[in-house]
């Protein structure tokens, strides 16, 4: 997996490409981490070149979605390739963790 | 296709690139590989977290109009088929997270048996062709 970062104000977006597996997983939560350790209001999680999303990936978002809002504040999935809509779909929390365009 | 592999961090992704060079030589549609890559990546991340096994033998083979990938760890007694399903419906800020991996092998597969053997821990993955 890649992993890249751009912010704009209080909006962080987070670019994953490739795999997210295990080692990706944690990853992403170090950055996760990072990014709400600053005022940032609003990080997404852009998912538009990712072609594979484990278990552990699903719950770093979901920890991290839940812990957000808790604080006032919001994760949220951008964008999903087919993939990745797939997976988030199955596990039931599609609805939750993506962005309503 | 058959293969040992030490249990390490490295059993999944080196699993998942011996499953890739399986599924190109059998021309197999990217929707299969792609169900039984994350159904795969699942099992054998448990493996590496929980099992305490020494080595995982994996063997692929396509028959009867799907592909069986079996998997033998040498771990200790667990049938990953007894996780609870999780709660897909209550509110999803506050239903628990865990049991994903699972649900996600189930759904992914066509069937999955578990069966413990004098060898250890032996799950097999069908996944139809079609």
């Amino acid at each position: 997996m890649s992993l890249s970062q751009v912010t704009r104000g209080d909006e962080t977006e987070l670019f994953l490409k490739g795999r997210v597996d295990g080692p990706a997983a944690n990853e992403l939560e170090v950055e996760v981490l990072a990014v709400i350790k600053t005022p940032a209001r609003l990080l997404y999680v852009n998912l538009a070149e990712a072609n594979f999303l484990c278990s552990a990936g699903i719950r770093v978002l979901l920890q991290y979605h839940r812990q957000m809002k808790a604080q006032g504040r919001q994760l949220l999935v951008s964008r999903t390739s087919p993939e990745i809509d797939q997976i988030l779909e199955l596990t039931g929390f599609r609805d939750t963790l993506v962005e309503k365009v | 296709m058959e293969f040992t592999l030490p249990n390490n961090p490295e059993l999944p992704p080196v699993s998942s690139e011996r499953l890739a060079e399986f599924g190109k030589s059998h021309s197999l549609a990217p929707k299969v590989m792609f169900a039984l890559d994350h159904a795969l990546n699942e099992h054998l991340q448990n493996v590496v977290d929980h099992s305490g096994a020494r080595t995982a033998s994996l063997r692929l083979q396509i028959r009867d109009g799907a592909v069986y990938v079996t998997v033998l760890d040498d771990g200790d007694d667990f049938d990953p088929l007894t996780a609870s399903e999780p709660d897909l419906v209550g509110d999803p800020d506050a239903r628990p997270i865990g049991g994903l991996g699972v649900h996600m092998m189930r759904k992914l597969t066509d069937s999955l048996a578990y069966r413990r053997t004098p060898a250890g821990n032996e799950l097999e993955f069908v996944k139809r062709l079609e």
